[in-house]
């Protein structure tokens, strides 16, 4: 629409200055026309007064006809520099009386140019620039038609009708009505001075309160524009956000899920762990249980070699006796010697396997030992091992209903995040109506906003 | 008795040892080899003299170590240490040996003495004469007596 389009200041300032122009043409043509009406109103209720005034003192002189009462009582009228004329016209159409204002003396009134009968005259009417008033003096009347008025009346009550038959003389009195034009004059003149400076002061007005409206809304469209944009450009961030939100909370959910079924899995394990871990107990008992016995038998076979070691010491020493006594024996006893010698030879060799038995069973003994470190320091493991288990199967069954709760929040998270991207959509779609309306509001003022908006 | 005056030349010898040290012994001075056992002290007894016990209704005097004033200490008990009874002139005498060998044959020109150095077939060894032993004991306990 082409009306649409046309700036506001422009618009503002044709409607403003239609309505200075609406309200002058009305002052000129209404003011100066009331002024004056009321200006003639007043002074036809002045001609009437006076005429009445007049009357009332002339009518002895017109009673009587005479001519010098009358033309003294009209002589009064010179007090009032409006007053052009008077005149007592008799029923006959004499003139009783006649008064003229001084430059006033040769010109005809209009009494006199109308060629009427004197009941046919109006009682007021207008010729040239004269008020014409007149009215009616009854002659044979004794009664007083022109008692005063009563208190409210007025100024001027109308006379009472005469009698029928009564004769009636008429007061004709001018007034200039030159004043009243001059003043009519001079009230137009003041009004369109009145209209001309309202309209310059209304259009200087109008133009500023529209130059300051204009800029004020124009700045403000700017800056609705720009918060706009500055809301487009955050909502798409934000809304780039809250999806990259959502891709991260779907990555994280995904991770929680893994988790979880890791931490299932670690349970599981833990559990087997637990399980192999008792098994190994038992078996770590077991075997402990077959140390001591070994331990045990070691101990035996050390007693057991004891004696022997004790059986070999005491042969050799039978031995040596022996073959001391061989020695002794002389000849006689060397093949005794030598037997002697050979029995020395097998208990040393017995001594000798049994110190090496001795040692073999001091290593069993030894290893046994060492196994019974090894097995307890492996019951220990065991029972930690247990017990760690034990501690990862609950941490894994916490960590599983931690992470469950935490799908569930992440869910949560997820749901309010596709909300607030819906809601970040319909923001960006507010934002981008409310630059439209900025731009179109820049348009009406006159003065343009540059859209920053990207789809 | 090792006093016969006849040269010989192999003298049978009974090798024993005290802790690592070895000696020698004509083995027709030793009456018999028993094991460990404890001799009950003397009171008033030589300190050469460790003690004495009854073995097969005898006395046997056991002796510290082969050498008087020796600086070797005595053998640390233990039920391997052996005691060589020995016949002398005097009495029986107990010689204590941590390890006891064979009878072996060392060859001589001269008798050896108490104290003297003699080859063996397990290395060198000091060859020790009961007889001598005994004659310092008894000259020994003598003296502490006259003394």
């Amino acid at each position: 629409m082409e009306s649409s389009l046309m700036p506001l200041r422009t618009r503002l300032t044709l409607l403003v200055t239609g309505l200075l122009v609406a309200i002058a043409v009305t002052l000129v043509l209404i003011f100066p026309a009331q002024m004056r009406e009321i200006a003639m109103a007043s002074a036809e209720k002045k001609a009437v007064a006076m005429l009445q005034l007049v009357a009332r003192s002339s009518r002895v002189a017109v009673e009587f006809s005479d001519d010098e009462v009358a033309e003294r009582t009209l002589k009064q009228l010179e007090a009032d520099d409006e007053v052009l004329y008077a005149e007592l016209v008799m029923p006959d159409g004499t003139v009783l009386a006649d008064y003229r204002r001084a430059d006033q003396a040769t010109r005809n009134f209009a009494p006199r140019t109308l060629e009427l009968s004197p009941s046919e005259i109006p009682d007021t009417f207008i010729t040239d620039d004269v008020l014409h008033a007149a009215v009616a003096i009854p002659v044979e009347n004794s009664g007083d038609p022109f008692s005063p008025p009563l208190p409210g009346e007025g100024i001027a009550p109308e006379p009472s009708p005469a009698p029928e038959g009564t004769q009636q003389a008429r007061l004709y009195l001018g007034i200039s009505l030159l004043p009243i034009e001059t003043q009519a004059a001079q009230n137009l003149q003041t009004t369109l001075w009145v209209c001309f400076t309202i309209l310059v002061v209304g259009l200087a007005v109008t133009l500023f309160v529209a130059n300051t409206i204009t800029r004020r809304l124009s700045q403000a469209s700017t800056r609705i524009a720009r918060v706009s944009n500055d809301i487009y450009a955050a909502t798409q961030q934000q809304e780039a956000a809250g999806t990259e939100h959502s891709a991260s909370v779907q990555e994280v959910t995904q991770t929680m899920q893994s988790l979880n079924e890791s931490a299932k899995h670690i349970a599981d394990s833990a559990q087997e762990v637990l399980e192999n871990a008792e098994k190994a107990r038992k078996t770590t008992d077991e075997t402990a249980a077959k140390i001591a016995e070994l331990s045990s038998h070691a101990n035996r076979i050390a007693e057991i070699l004891e004696t022997i070691r004790d059986i070999a010491d005491r042969s050799d020493l039978l031995a040596l006796n022996a073959s001391l006594e061989a020695t002794r024996a002389g000849e006689a006893g060397r093949a005794f010697s030598l037997v002697a010698v050979e029995m020395r030879r097998l208990a040393e060799t017995v001594t000798d396997s049994v110190q090496v038995v001795k040692g073999l069973v001091a290593d069993v003994r030894g290893s046994g030992a060492e196994s019974v470190v090894a097995i307890e320091d492996n019951r220990k493991l065991v029972e930690s091992t247990t017990e760690s288990s034990r501690q990862i199967r609950m941490v894994t069954q916490q960590q599983q209903a931690v992470t469950e709760q935490i799908s569930q929040s992440m869910g949560d998270i997820a749901r309010v995040i596709s909300q607030s991207v819906s809601a970040t959509q319909q923001t960006r779609g507010s934002a981008e109506v409310l630059t439209k309306e900025a731009e179109m509001l820049a348009g009406l003022v006159g003065r343009g906003t540059r859209s920053t908006t990207t789809d | 008795m090792a006093d016969s005056e006849e040269p010989r030349e192999v003298l049978p010898a009974l090798i024993f040892a005290i802790d690592g040290q070895r000696f020698s012994i004509d083995a027709r001075e030793v009456d018999t080899v028993i094991g460990w056992r404890e001799p009950a002290e003397l009171p008033g007894g030589h300190p050469w003299v460790w003690g004495v016990l009854q073995d097969r209704g005898r006395v046997v005097t056991v002796l510290k170590h082969p050498f008087s004033g020796h600086s070797t200490p005595a053998p640390s008990v233990d039920r391997s240490l052996r005691i060589l009874v020995c016949n002398t002139s005097v009495g029986h005498l107990g010689l204590v040996a941590t390890d006891t060998f064979d009878i072996e044959g060392l060859p001589w020109e001269i008798e050896p003495q108490h104290g003297a150095n003699t080859d063996s077939t397990r290395g060198p060894t000091t060859h020790v004469v009961a007889q001598t032993i005994a004659d310092e004991v008894i000259g020994a306990d003598a003296s502490r007596r006259v003394g």
